[in-house]
């Protein structure tokens, strides 16, 4: 009985909630960062900074949402964060390099050479940036549209609106490739 | 991979079954969260959760001292503002309280001189001799006295004012206050025309006289107003004469001795004390001398 107390004492304190979280939900976190910030040391160093806001706001988490969708949006603000600084910093952002050279030839060669995971990551990572958030919320989140409008504080409206045209875009990027790849 | 899968499946994008492409792609470069990152991170928490600790006891320390010293303050500032309130505008009652606390201090005097309030100022109803009207408030008192037609004033400044009826009051007086200074009749709050009589009576055996007649009790009181009274302080001294007042409805009993006038004024059994001092003491206790042997 005693154990089961301390058992239930220990699995009710922050220090095992947080690691739980970690556990769950931190390759979504990672990932999502990486996608952001297309550098494995940087998403690292995002994600510990996302689970510290984690733990430290856990007790304010009213539930307005669910835990993955609050998750996730802390995750892609402090990526968006990150690119800011960056910019402001003078580095030139990932994703715009990614887009500068998706149109160069070497870079079509390359995407030639890829598997298709590879290619529609790529592809999917080379969206503009608005209809990137919503696709990878909706789609690799797998987020509700009023979740992913939630977490990326948008209007439902809006966040419906740049799926729909996120998925366009897509299928007209797509087909550009594969039909350079053929 | 044939590519014709995937134009058959871009129709719509949601079957490209994006997720999978994806995590497949990053478990391909090593994306994945490791163990050393797991812990890196729980690390960093503990780390945040201790730096947040030793911040938060700082300003709770000195928050906590703060908050002790300002309800010192506060505390003080209350006292203080209440010490002064009631040094303005002292209750009746309190008056009262401090009349009975006086009345009991003086264990030297005669047994008819220890009396003690036992009833509160409310129940004291009936008239002042020769006083119409009057206010406690702040000690401060004006009197126009028939007798010297004039407006005079009193202070009472700490004297004990009890035992003074708030209604009722017969005669027409208006209490004024110019500093410390009184006549006789604003002294004794008994007007000439209310006294019944007048014993003055030599401890040191020479002599006693009653007078009875208005006649000689206004020559009595124009002897007596001759001398400005001030409040004084001290206790009771050796007496040399007592003069008794028998008024309408207040009594008042005058202790002279060789440097001050103790007045004990009595409404049925409530009793003020106050000290003065007369503005030629060695003249008036002559006088009162000279008054006895007429």
């Amino acid at each position: 009985m005693q154990k089961d107390n301390q058992n239930d004492i220990e699995n009710s304190s922050p220090a095992y909630e947080i690691e739980a979280l970690i556990r769950e939900y931190g390759n979504d976190v990672l990932r999502t960062a990486y996608m952001y910030v297309k550098d494995i040391h940087t998403a690292e160093d995002i994600f510990q900074e996302v689970f510290i806001k984690v733990n430290k706001n856990l007790s304010t988490f009213q539930g307005n949402s669910s835990i993955k969708t609050w998750i996730i949006r802390i995750t892609i603000n402090a990526c968006k964060d990150y690119l800011k600084s960056a910019y402001k910093r003078r580095v030139v952002p990932m994703m715009e390099y990614q887009e500068d050279a998706i149109v160069s030839q070497s870079d079509f060669d390359e995407v030639n050479n890829q598997d298709t995971n590879q290619m529609i990551k790529d592809t999917i990572l080379s969206l503009p940036a608005k209809y990137k958030d919503v696709v990878l919320c909706v789609y690799y989140q797998e987020m509700t549209i009023a979740e992913a409008a939630q977490a990326l504080d948008i209007p439902e409206g809006t966040a419906k609106s740049r799926l729909s045209r996120a998925r366009q875009k897509l299928k007209d990027m797509l087909e550009r490739r594969i039909s350079d790849e053929l | 991979m044939s590519y014709d899968k995937i134009k058959i499946n871009i129709k719509e994008v949601d079957e490209l079954n994006i997720k999978s492409h994806l995590n497949t792609s990053l478990e391909a470069e090593g994306i994945s969260v490791s163990e050393d990152l797991i812990n890196r991170t729980l690390e960093a928490i503990k780390s945040d959760n201790d730096q947040d600790v030793e911040l938060d006891k700082a300003p709770v320390f000195m928050s906590g001292r703060i908050r002790t010293l300002v309800t010192v303050v506060a505390a003080l500032l209350i006292l203080a503002v209440g010490i002064n309130a009631i040094r303005l505008n002292i209750p009746y009652g309190m008056m009262l309280d401090n009349a009975t606390d006086q009345a009991k201090s003086y264990d030297n005097t005669t047994a008819e001189n220890d009396m003690a309030f036992s009833e509160a100022s409310d129940q004291y109803d009936d008239s002042v001799d020769g006083i119409d009207s009057y206010n406690l408030d702040a000690y401060e008192f004006t009197t126009n006295t028939e007798d010297a037609g004039k407006d005079t004033s009193v202070k009472y400044g700490e004297a004990t004012v009890g035992a003074l009826p708030d209604n009722e009051v017969e005669d027409k007086a208006e209490l004024t206050v110019h500093g410390y200074e009184m006549t006789f009749t604003e002294m004794v709050l008994i007007e000439s025309e209310a006294v019944k009589s007048i014993t003055i009576t030599s401890i040191l055996g020479q002599g006693e006289r009653e007078i009875t007649g208005h006649d000689e009790v206004k020559e009595f009181y124009w002897m007596m107003d001759n001398y400005i009274y001030q409040q004084g302080s001290g206790d009771y001294e050796d007496m040399l004469y007592t003069v008794d007042i028998i008024g309408a409805s207040l009594d008042g009993r005058l202790l002279i001795g060789d440097s001050n006038i103790v007045v004990e004024l009595t409404n049925k059994d409530a009793v003020s004390q106050s000290i003065y001092t007369a503005s030629d003491h060695g003249k008036l206790i002559e006088e009162m001398k000279n008054f006895i042997n007429d």
